[in-house]
């Protein structure tokens, strides 16, 4: 009876595993794929892999130049909010001051909003001060929409370091910055590392933003994957290809960070 | 000088907090507060998209109206209801399910757990794509084995009533691992002695699960389902790359409407107006995860 309910608990298991991964795995097949296999019924699991696709999207595309953009959007955004969000989150963390769990709600709320209430706005702001399809108002976009997040995790983060070390420190003469740099930053480095990985990768996928503010010049990765969906029929091996490169170091970052996972997607709410 | 000196220092000594928390706010003033009001005041007027914002004028609730009598726009918001509640549903019976079996404490099953979340961080633009392809009614690799299996072919993306479901099924493939991960980590957070003296009491399991598992993860389940319930009210990317609101407008969901209002037909009025009445359903649901957290925040302080 034991045997039997444990050989039933392995094969869901596997089946989930199955259900995970096989679509995954059939992007990156197809993105390997002559035109012909791609098209090919019944299914072609085992064949010789070409890499045309991947050669297509970078003479076709533009793609190294969208890679390069959504590089630097993401590292942008990042930078400014974890820098910004580690000011906001030490505030909150170490000062007694009124009306502060207000403020942090208030914060928290921003988040709550679905883009597409901002984005008409920001497009309309945008094109009035020139930053529409520029990376840099990609990469303001992107840091009011992770800003919440990081203020809220490096918060958390902050508070579970005892307040002593840096009470110590500011006893022999330590300022405050002073102890903020050198015992906070150090002592919350997991967190803050979990922290810059998580709004990376929130900026790499972000869509919407990207799709309104960016036309040619600041164009991102995901945005640009829809140019394959042609009116002269979807490139498949291509599109793949992209996705491919688009999702490899969205998995790598993930696999790093699967730790601080759930408190990153819950605000810290649940550790 | 150095009078000066010494009182602008004690001044940020004293209002250290405020410093520190002064760029965050005006960034979030700029992107999040003032986009808000534009948009409140952008709902009540007409304004064509490309033309000068000189044209713009003050209209009363003359979108609103002209929504409110749109049946394309009651569809959309029946399409997100519909799919919202099919798909947080569907991800919460099977999140609940895989916890609770891989709580089992089975060999190696632990080492599945990080490979099962890898959908929750993957673009959704590229999720979307795949599953164009998976179910791709001519060369689609799920209705080939579907048909092997002597199921007939599924028409996944061009039926009107079957494709609201297939962008449920791509949803529930995407976030189930994250209702899964919660409860996961909930479980491994209760204590066993309950589970031991109910044993003692002689407790079957669906009475342990429902007096004391249920009960002991109602933080958790209430913390997964409203994240969840916002998080799925931003939906755009998915449908968008999916099926474009189609066929006719069977899976338009509002975030849809509102962009094609805006950026397809022009008319930036309208286009908030629906956005504001998004923003309204997600402060319902959004306004209650803050309470409830604001709670938990007060009890922990108050056992600290």
């Amino acid at each position: 009876m034991k045997i039997l309910k444990n050989v039933f608990i392995y094969s869901i298991v596997i089946i989930i595993l199955f259900i995970t991964l096989i679509p995954i795995i059939w992007m990156l097949l197809t993105s390997i794929k002559t035109r012909t296999e791609a098209f090919s019924i019944p299914p072609i699991w085992l064949f010789k892999p070409t890499f045309e696709n991947f050669l297509s999207i970078f003479r076709k595309s533009r793609f190294g130049f969208y890679f390069t953009n959504s590089i630097f959007v993401a590292m942008g955004s990042t930078l400014v909010t974890v820098f910004i969000g580690s000011l906001a989150g030490y505030s909150l963390a170490r000062f007694r001051f009124r009306r502060k769990e207000d403020i942090a709600f208030w914060i928290l709320s921003t988040r709550m909003m679905p883009l597409v209430v901002v984005m008409i706005p920001i497009y309309i702001l945008w094109n009035k001060i020139g930053l529409l399809d520029t990376k840099t108002g990609l990469i303001l976009a992107h840091t009011g929409m992770n800003l919440p997040l990081a203020i809220w995790l490096l918060r958390n983060f902050i508070e579970e370091i005892p307040e002593e070390l840096e009470e110590s420190a500011m006893i022999d003469g330590c300022s405050r910055l002073k102890a903020f740099f050198m015992i906070v930053f150090p002592n919350i480095a997991p967190g803050l590392t979990a922290t810059f990985i998580l709004c990376f990768i929130f900026s790499w996928n972000e869509f919407i933003l990207a799709l309104v503010l960016s036309s040619i010049n600041a164009r991102t990765l995901p945005v640009s994957a829809t140019s394959f969906l042609g009116s002269r029929g979807i490139m498949w091996g291509e599109m793949c290809a992209m996705g491919t490169m688009i999702i490899l170091p969205v998995i790598i970052l993930t696999l790093i960070i699967q730790k601080h996972l759930i408190r990153g997607l819950t605000f810290g709410a649940i550790k | 000088m150095a009078d000066i000196s010494s009182r602008v220092k004690l001044f940020l000594h004293k209002k250290n907090h405020i410093i520190l928390l002064t760029p965050a706010i005006i960034l979030l003033l700029l992107l999040s507060i003032y986009p808000l009001i534009y948009s409140l005041n952008l709902s009540f007027s007409h304004w064509q998209l490309g033309t000068s914002p000189d044209t713009s004028e003050y209209v009363g609730f003359a979108n609103y109206i002209w929504l409110f009598n749109n049946t394309q726009f009651w569809n959309s918001l029946g399409v997100t209801l519909k799919i919202l509640f099919l798909s947080v549903g569907i991800e919460f019976l099977l999140g609940m399910g895989l916890a609770l079996l891989f709580d089992s404490k089975l060999k190696g099953i632990n080492k599945a757990v990080p490979i099962i979340l890898l959908p929750i961080m993957l673009t959704p633009a590229v999720v979307g794509l795949i599953w164009r392809l998976l179910l791709n009614e001519q060369f689609g690799i799920i209705n080939y084995y579907l048909t092997q299996l002597g199921i007939k072919p599924v028409s996944w993306l061009s039926s009107t009533s079957i494709a609201p479901m297939s962008i449920v099924l791509v949803d529930v493939w995407q976030w189930t691992p994250f209702l899964f991960l919660i409860f996961f980590a909930g479980l491994k957070a209760l204590p066993i002695d309950i589970y031991e003296a109910a044993d003692v009491d002689g407790a079957s399991y669906i009475n342990k699960f429902l007096y004391i598992t249920l009960p002991l993860l109602k933080v958790p389940i209430a913390i997964a389902l409203i994240i969840r319930t916002t998080d799925f009210l931003k939906i755009f990317d998915q449908v968008y790359m999916v099926t474009f609101g189609g066929p006719g407008n069977s899976t338009e969901t509002l975030g849809l409407f509102a962009y094609k209002l805006a950026f397809i037909n022009a008319s930036l009025g309208r286009a908030s107006a629906t956005s504001y009445i998004l923003l309204i359903i997600s402060i319902i649901f959004g306004l209650s995860l803050l309470k409830f957290m604001k709670q938990e925040k007060q009890k922990q302080r108050s056992i600290i």
